[in-house]
């Protein structure tokens, strides 16, 4: 609808629609229905299926497992605060590291020409961690994690679909427009805005601190 | 000057004739057919857009009420495993170059589309992500099979 580009819209939420009423009036009506977002079956469907994954890239299934994520845009983690949180986590043997982002991070004519393979190339000495970019199963990777360190990307709200733990960079620079889902969304997570709050964040999130049930219920069904 | 314009009028009553010439001819062959079904083409865009793709393209399958059709995504990051997967459900693949000349009732597409379909097709937005450049509010957390029921009920009936 938008331009005339669309004829109709499976919209994620009420309030797309109550937008998209505002904006396009009676245009917009038959032409529309909220059904939520398909990739949730596919998640959900993995949820109890984490540890294969994990033994499936070499890693031991016993330890704890993070999973960091980041958008594309440069206002995300890996384009601001991203490798110095990766080499926190180099120190952390403890755990299991899995390494992906959004699609277009590792295009380089689409993140701001870095190329960020190369760059993360020290990850591939680091036996506790992996590096996987471009990734077709990010579900299976949410799945496989027992804490996720994100940013504004929208696998976060997917993440969050799971109830555990996660460690939310919130750059300043880039605002939500709804301040009630910013207040959601930091109020079931363990929000750091540069790497002296990380580590206090992490541990919170390891120990599954701020991951309440009733948050993130709040959160997903509004 | 006039006869330009008089040919670029001429161009637009030939297309203009030629469109409705096909409806024409689609909706013979509809109402010939008793077991007609609706032709959806989903335009595979990205691997996150075919993440939201791939249930309802499944779910429809199962259903059976729509013919289902792809287009696209190996030029574009899907893997090719993926791609064959859909043969396995009997969903045919088409080459994006020759998807746009194909009839379609519906096309679901996650993305602006950049392949403008010659022979129409109603246009359905499928959103690629769970929130747009994550400044929405969160989505329902219900599954595809809205998705699928809205697809069945506006596409049934012919367009």
């Amino acid at each position: 609808m938008q331009r005339g580009v669309f004829d109709y819209l499976l919209a994620l939420h009420e309030t797309e629609l109550i937008r998209g009423r505002a904006r396009f009036g009676e245009r917009l009506s038959g032409r529309a229905t909220v059904v939520g977002q398909p990739k949730f079956d596919t998640l959900l469907a993995l949820a109890g299926s984490s540890r294969e994954t994990v033994a499936s890239l070499g890693l031991d299934p016993a330890r704890k497992t993070v999973l960091f994520m980041s958008h594309w845009t440069p206002t995300s983690l890996m384009h601001t605060c991203g490798e110095e949180v990766l080499r926190f986590l180099e120190t952390r043997r403890d755990v299991n590291v899995l390494i992906t982002g959004h699609y277009h991070l590792w295009a380089t004519s689409r993140a701001g020409r870095l190329d960020w393979r190369g760059r993360l190339a020290w990850i591939a000495d680091a036996p506790h961690m992996r590096l996987l970019p471009a990734r077709e199963d990010l579900a299976a990777l949410m799945a496989a994690s027992d804490v996720a360190i994100t940013d504004h990307t929208s696998a976060t709200l997917e993440y969050a679909a799971l109830y555990r733990p996660m460690v939310l960079y919130r750059n300043p620079e880039h605002p939500f427009t709804e301040p009630d889902v910013e207040a959601r969304l930091r109020g079931t997570s363990n929000v750091f805005t540069g790497m002296r709050e990380f580590p206090a964040a992490f541990e919170e999130a390891m120990a599954g601190r701020r991951c309440d049930r009733a948050g993130r219920t709040k959160l997903l069904d509004c | 000057m006039l006869l330009r314009l008089r040919n670029s009028r001429l161009a637009s009553l030939a297309k203009d004739l030629t469109r409705r010439g096909d409806d024409w001819v689609a909706g013979v062959r509809r109402a010939a057919s008793p077991a007609w079904k609706p032709r959806v083409l989903f335009q595979i865009s990205n691997p996150f857009g075919y993440d939201a793709q791939e249930p309802v393209i499944r779910a429809l399958v199962e259903r059976g009420r729509v013919e289902v059709h792809a287009a696209g995504g190996l030029e574009q990051g899907v893997s090719a495993d993926r791609i064959d997967g859909l043969a396995t459900i009997g969903v045919p693949h088409h080459a994006l170059a020759r998807a746009r000349h194909r009839r379609f009732d519906a096309i679901v597409l996650t993305d602006v589309p950049l392949v403008r379909y010659w022979r129409g097709g109603r246009r359905v937005y499928l959103h690629h992500g769970s929130s747009f450049a994550n400044r929405d509010p969160p989505m329902r957390l219900n599954s595809c099979s809205g998705a699928c029921s809205t697809i069945c009920s506006r596409f049934t009936k012919p367009s």
